[in-house]
């Protein structure tokens, strides 16, 4: 299937209006997500007046000392392997079990499918702040009250509704034919899932692991009931306490901001070419 | 041939049923008796509706009703139908065409805590970055208190939410990737160009998945809450209050039975969204026996 867009174009000559037109929304759009990251980051490298007067979009001077203070007077680095750790884990728990709920609900006719999928749309508008007392006193109760262990399964049941749906309509759209076939050659579920469903689904799953990754990268509300211990404290819990940590020192907090911000990004650039990969050349098409 | 596969599909949806019944079910039931109680930090006390009643007839919840609503909308009608024109643009291959998803979707994997602070700088009366170019290009008099001004602080606030457009780009991508090529072949022997390939045979094909990012905007913006929550806490005067923001004002205030009647409001709403959009789009006709 690789190059099979560009196919789809050839014999048909686009238009300069249509080209023009295309490259008008993207340029608008470009402009209008990356101006106020792309603003906060160059101010990061201004100095505390520079900032206040509102004179320039670029530093006079690139100055590093933002990006000192905030090295040195938070434990930034610790702050952002709690997170990583904690998202990695909770997006591959939903993913295996997200899939393993959506694939028979996408497949097989039994007893409870379309109740099943109907309960985990409902799951997905239950509104989590209002969750959080019974929340916190189930995590105390198993106790599992500020560890990651907790954190984890919370999270991986949080976003589980969304993985299912997603999943589901992944599965929905894949052909039968192959699996089919496997039937009828004997496979049993657990050979069709795990060798034939998992390997052809790579596109799927990678995009809904990012997405659950990105979530529970973004939420800090339970990170912040669940770990209480400084050394627990997840990316997003910090930033809270920025604000009042670096007070008087604007160019400080926008600096531990931009690190913050960019360390994801560095890992979505490393991973996006595994990703993109397999949005492009990983299924087969019925 | 499915009779033999009954069991191994139970189990396969056992560890997403056990996640699922102690983290959501279980604490949802909670919050639903508990919406009937007044609940706080002392103990519980039943009151029947009284927390609902008291909820109609207050002056914060409408505004955050409405706030909710409003919300809403913008999600639905602008910030969906963005995500199916990018993502049909970029599926065209124009040039640069891997540059603009990655720029488009690298906003989503920052974080919303870290987003807030950006936005508090963009918006800042006094330093900020839209008031500095307002300054720049000669509309002064436009310049305010982008989100601490009752008028503005509501849009300025959904208007960070561009950023989910390139999230829900990346899964309608997904999507028209895998629409067979033989469809478009056939169209271009007829002669429809682009933007006819585009609404006659990939925006029928998307109704799924535009189905389900409509289900992921909206309830999204019920539940939403720490870009409010960051910025403006729901001020001034109500002017950003949504729903998820009153909830946990009614949480912080120890008002646990008002926090879950709130709550109880936007399950409805939800589950009311999900119904209509589920049967407008038709989401889910396809399967096989």
């Amino acid at each position: 299937m690789s190059g099979a867009l560009i196919e789809r174009t050839s014999g048909y000559h686009r238009p300069i209006w249509l080209t023009i037109s295309y490259y008008a929304v993207l340029a608008w759009f470009t402009i209008a997500m990356l101006f106020p990251i792309g603003w906060l980051v160059l101010a990061a490298f201004k100095t505390n007046a520079e900032i206040l007067s509102a004179s320039s979009y670029f530093p006079i001077e690139w100055n590093l000392e933002g990006f000192e203070d905030a090295l040195t007077e938070v434990g930034l680095l610790g702050y952002l392997m709690n997170s990583f750790i904690v998202s990695v884990g909770a997006s591959v728990l939903v993913v295996v079990a997200a899939s393993m709920a959506a694939y028979p609900v996408a497949r097989f006719r039994f007893r409870g499918r379309d109740t099943i999928t109907i309960l985990l749309s409902l799951g997905l508008v239950i509104p989590l702040t209002a969750l959080i007392v019974p929340e916190t006193l189930i995590i105390r109760a198993i106790g599992l009250h500020d560890t990651r262990i907790g954190l984890i399964l919370l999270y991986a049941s949080i976003f589980l509704p969304i993985s299912f749906l997603l999943l589901r309509a992944y599965f929905l759209s894949l052909p039968v034919s192959i699996e089919e076939a496997a039937i009828m050659d004997g496979a049993n579920y657990w050979q069709i899932l795990i060798r034939i469903v998992a390997p052809l689904s790579g596109p799927g799953i990678s995009t809904v692991a990012i997405m659950i990754f990105v979530f529970t990268w973004n939420e800090f509300l339970f990170a912040t009931l669940i770990l209480s211990s400084e050394e627990r404290r997840t990316a997003q819990v910090a930033i809270r306490f920025f604000q009042s940590q670096f007070d008087f020192n604007l160019p400080g907090m926008f600096a531990a901001i931009t690190i913050v911000m960019l360390v994801p990004i560095f890992v979505f650039i490393i991973l996006q070419e595994r990703v993109v990969r397999g949005l492009t050349a990983g299924a087969v098409k019925g | 041939m499915q009779k033999s596969f009954r069991f191994a599909i139970y189990l396969s949806l056992l560890p997403a049923l056990a996640l699922f019944v102690t983290f959501l079910v279980f604490p949802f039931f909670t919050i639903l008796v508990t919406s009937f109680f007044e609940w706080r930090a002392s103990g519980l006390r039943f009151i029947g509706v009284e927390n609902y009643l008291e909820l109609w007839g207050s002056r914060a919840f409408p505004a955050a009703l409405r706030n909710t609503a409003i919300w809403i909308a913008a999600a639905v009608f602008l910030h969906v139908p963005l995500a199916v024109l990018v993502a049909v643009i970029l599926s065209r291959r124009l040039k640069g065409w891997k540059v603009f998803r990655t720029l488009f979707f690298l906003p989503n994997i920052v974080s919303y805590s870290a987003l807030a602070i950006v936005f508090l700088g963009f918006y800042n009366a006094r330093y900020g970055a839209l008031n500095q170019v307002l300054a720049d290009i000669g509309l002064e008099h436009w310049q305010r208190d982008w989100l601490f001004s009752y008028d503005t602080a509501l849009y300025a606030l959904i208007f960070t939410w561009l950023f989910h457009v390139g999230l829900y780009m990346i899964i309608i991508m997904a999507e028209i990737a895998t629409i067979p090529d033989e469809i478009y072949e056939a169209a271009v022997v007829d002669g429809a160009g682009e933007i006819k390939q585009d609404l006659y045979i990939t925006l029928p094909l998307l109704r799924n998945v535009i189905g389900t990012c409509m289900i992921l905007t909206v309830t999204q913006s019920l539940i939403y809450f720490e870009g409010i929550f960051l910025t403006t806490g729901g001020g001034p005067a109500n002017a950003t209050l949504t729903l998820s923001m009153a909830t946990y004002r009614a949480f912080e205030n120890f008002h646990w039975g008002e926090a879950n009647a709130i709550g109880m409001h936007i399950v409805i709403l939800g589950v009311a969204a999900i119904l209509i959009i589920r049967k407008l789009f038709r989401i889910g006709e396809r399967y096989f026996d």
